[in-house]
């Protein structure tokens, strides 16, 4: 019988570069809520958030982005919620909030892999 | 008979030497670095001649009863041509051993192939060494970098100290050191120091799959190694690029280590052939931005496109001028403007909502700046100015100017303490070098001549201190170079005037 396929490992956010963080950082995204949320959503979105991850509950350690799933701790709800509590910054936000989630991995831009034992090989070092 | 024959050729070249013409001292200033160079090869080339002659006549002196045999010679010769020559002992012995303190020592004495750099030679040959060991050894480290501060440095030296870099993990240090060999003067630069330079850049660039970055440098060098070209044929074929199998089986065959590099081999020759492009470059540029929908939302995914390209291919120019453009239609959209005002009066902001969509904008100038860039040298080619665009190119302008000062702060600063150390100083200049190159690549000529009179004064301030506290005229020579080339650029003549003399005046 075959094997069942290994999950996939999450990325967290920092690990994107700074243009993707402004999709894959995106408070609304984080907090799983959407542009016309009120205030007191906001409040109940990020204490539920927190409860969850800290019993662990599944799928509370991941949100869907724009670049498919990434890795969500308390920390990063806490800077959403902190984002979206100055108005004017979550303005901006709801703008970029518009571009649809994916809720499957998006596999990166074909580009020619590395040749990660080029320097061993070409005799540049042996560690 | 061999060994009388040996002996006459060696008394027949002593005698060619002899009435050989001298160089005029009109043409070679008898103290330079060439006449110098030219001055310990003729050092070593007469000692292997007298090592020959010695051998042949030992051989005679020995066995010559016994008929002459030919193998007393060829064992003397094999015994004595390390002692002429170590090179060969450093490079197929110590180097490998890691023996990276031997190793300095017997390459100090090698002569060829570091008769024009033969302190940083000697050091260059003790960091190859060490590069071989199985752990960095910082105290060994140091070691080296004193040796190099016995004498002028030269090409062979930088080298080193890149080496020493990369060893210690300071990969960026190292590749902004080995990337300014161009102006070091090929009188005080080994070829082999230059193709080591090459090779470990190839190879660092390979390890990061940064294909088109090695492809640039291995084009841009007129004489690459064999493994360079097998390499650089590697890489224009990952990037889609029409290579013969048959020409990459042939340039594997020839390069060195094929056991070793028999993957990349067979990675490339499995990479997929190059698919036809549905859309060229220019009439990607040329097609609408907007295409009939909300235009918010169509600059947000050409932006996520954008964000998505991988790091290590330069960004298309014609995908940065159609984001720009698209932005530039969805700032101007009213729809946008009445949507943010009337957010701003729901939520009782106190800002305006002007002023939302201009702090907004300029968020999205500096992304665009960053994918400039990012583009490299292809950012050249943009040519619009308007817009978004052109606040994406004042940030970058911005930044680069404080950049550049900052750097120049940092060079001061080094030339200016008490011990500061012409390695140093000089590790500090390509740092200042690499940011200027990368800051310029997408400016205008005028700021690109404002950024140039920023940083000016304070190289042709340290070049000069080079010269005349430091002696290290090479160093200077190849700072007032890059000063001449930028000048020439800008069309700074008196700049260029200036230069043009320091150049000419040579080491």
């Amino acid at each position: 019988m075959a094997k069942p396929p290994a999950p996939l490992e999450i990325p967290p956010p920092a690990a994107d570069s700074t243009l993707a963080q402004r999709f894959t950082l995106d408070p609304f995204h984080i907090l799983q809520l959407s542009p016309s949320a009120t205030a007191r959503e906001l409040d109940l979105a990020g204490a539920h958030l927190i409860a969850a991850l800290e019993r662990g509950t599944p799928g509370a350690g991941r949100y869907d982005t724009p670049f498919g799933p990434r890795a969500r701790d308390p920390d990063l709800v806490d800077f959403a919620a902190d984002e979206l509590a100055n108005h004017e910054r979550r303005i901006v936000h709801e703008i970029w909030a518009r571009l649809a989630v994916r809720t499957t991995p998006v596999a990166p831009l074909a580009a020619p892999p590395p040749w990660t034992g080029g320097e061993r090989a070409l005799g540049w070092r042996r560690r | 008979m061999t060994e009388t024959f040996v002996v006459l050729g060696c008394v027949a070249l002593c005698l060619g030497v002899g009435v050989s013409p001298l160089p005029s001292i009109t043409t070679l200033a008898p103290t330079g670095p060439r006449a110098r160079g030219i001055r310990r090869a003729e050092q070593q080339f007469a000692a292997a001649v007298l090592m020959l002659a010695t051998c042949a006549l030992m051989s005679l002196w020995l066995v010559g009863k016994q008929g002459e045999p030919w193998w007393p010679l060829a064992c003397l010769l094999l015994l004595a041509t390390p002692l002429v020559h170590p090179w060969l002992v450093v490079k197929w012995l110590l180097v490998p051993l890691g023996a990276v303190r031997l190793a300095t020592v017997v390459a100090r004495r090698a002569g060829h192939p570091w008769f024009r750099d033969p302190v940083g030679g000697s050091v260059l040959s003790g960091a190859l060494a060490s590069l071989r060991r199985r752990r960095h050894d910082p105290e060994t480290a140091r070691w080296l970098r004193a040796r190099l501060a016995e004498d002028q440095l030269g090409g062979a030296g930088i080298v080193a100290l890149g080496l020493i870099a990369a060893d210690s993990g300071d990969r960026d240090t190292a590749t902004k050191l080995l990337g300014t060999l161009d102006e070091i003067e090929p009188d005080i630069c080994p070829d082999i120091a230059r193709m080591i330079a090459l090779d470990w850049l190839v190879a660092d660039a390979a390890r990061r799959g940064a294909w088109h970055e090695l492809v640039d440098r291995v084009s841009d060098d007129p004489f690459p190694t064999p493994t360079t070209r097998f390499v650089g044929m590697c890489a224009r074929r990952m990037l889609a690029e029409e290579i013969p199998r048959r020409s990459l089986v042939w340039a594997w065959l020839c390069a060195p280590r094929r056991v070793a590099t028999a993957g990349l081999l067979l990675a490339c020759l499995r990479a997929p052939r190059p698919i036809a492009r549905v859309l060229e470059d220019d009439e990607l540029g040329a097609l609408p931005a907007n295409e009939g929908r909300d235009p918010v939302t169509r600059a947000m995914a050409l932006h996520a496109e954008a964000a998505a390209w991988p790091v290590t291919v330069p960004v298309p120019a014609p995908m940065i001028e159609r984001l720009a453009l698209a932005w530039d239609l969805a700032f101007n959209d009213f729809g946008l403007r009445a949507e943010v005002r009337e957010r701003v009066d729901a939520l009782a902001v106190k800002a305006p909502g002007e002023l939302v969509v201009a702090r907004m904008q300029r968020a999205v100038a500096r992304d665009i700046a960053l994918l400039l860039c990012l583009a490299g040298r292809d950012s050249e080619r943009i040519s619009a100015s308007v817009g978004v665009l052109r606040r994406a190119r004042e940030l970058q302008f911005d930044d680069a100017s404080a950049q550049i000062l900052a750097a120049c702060s940092t060079l001061a600063k080094r030339r200016r303490s008490d011990a500061a150390a012409a390695i140093d100083v000089w590790t500090e200049w390509v740092t200042l070098r690499r940011s200027y190159v990368d800051a310029v690549l997408p400016l205008s000529l005028s700021e690109r001549a404002t950024l140039y009179e920023m940083f000016e004064e304070e190289v042709r301030t340290t070049a000069a201190w080079l010269w005349n506290a430091r002696r290290e005229r090479g160093l200077a020579h190849a700072m007032c170079l890059f000063l001449l080339a930028e000048a020439e650029r800008v069309h700074d003549r008196d700049a260029a005037a200036y230069y043009r003399h320091n150049v000419v005046v040579g080491l």
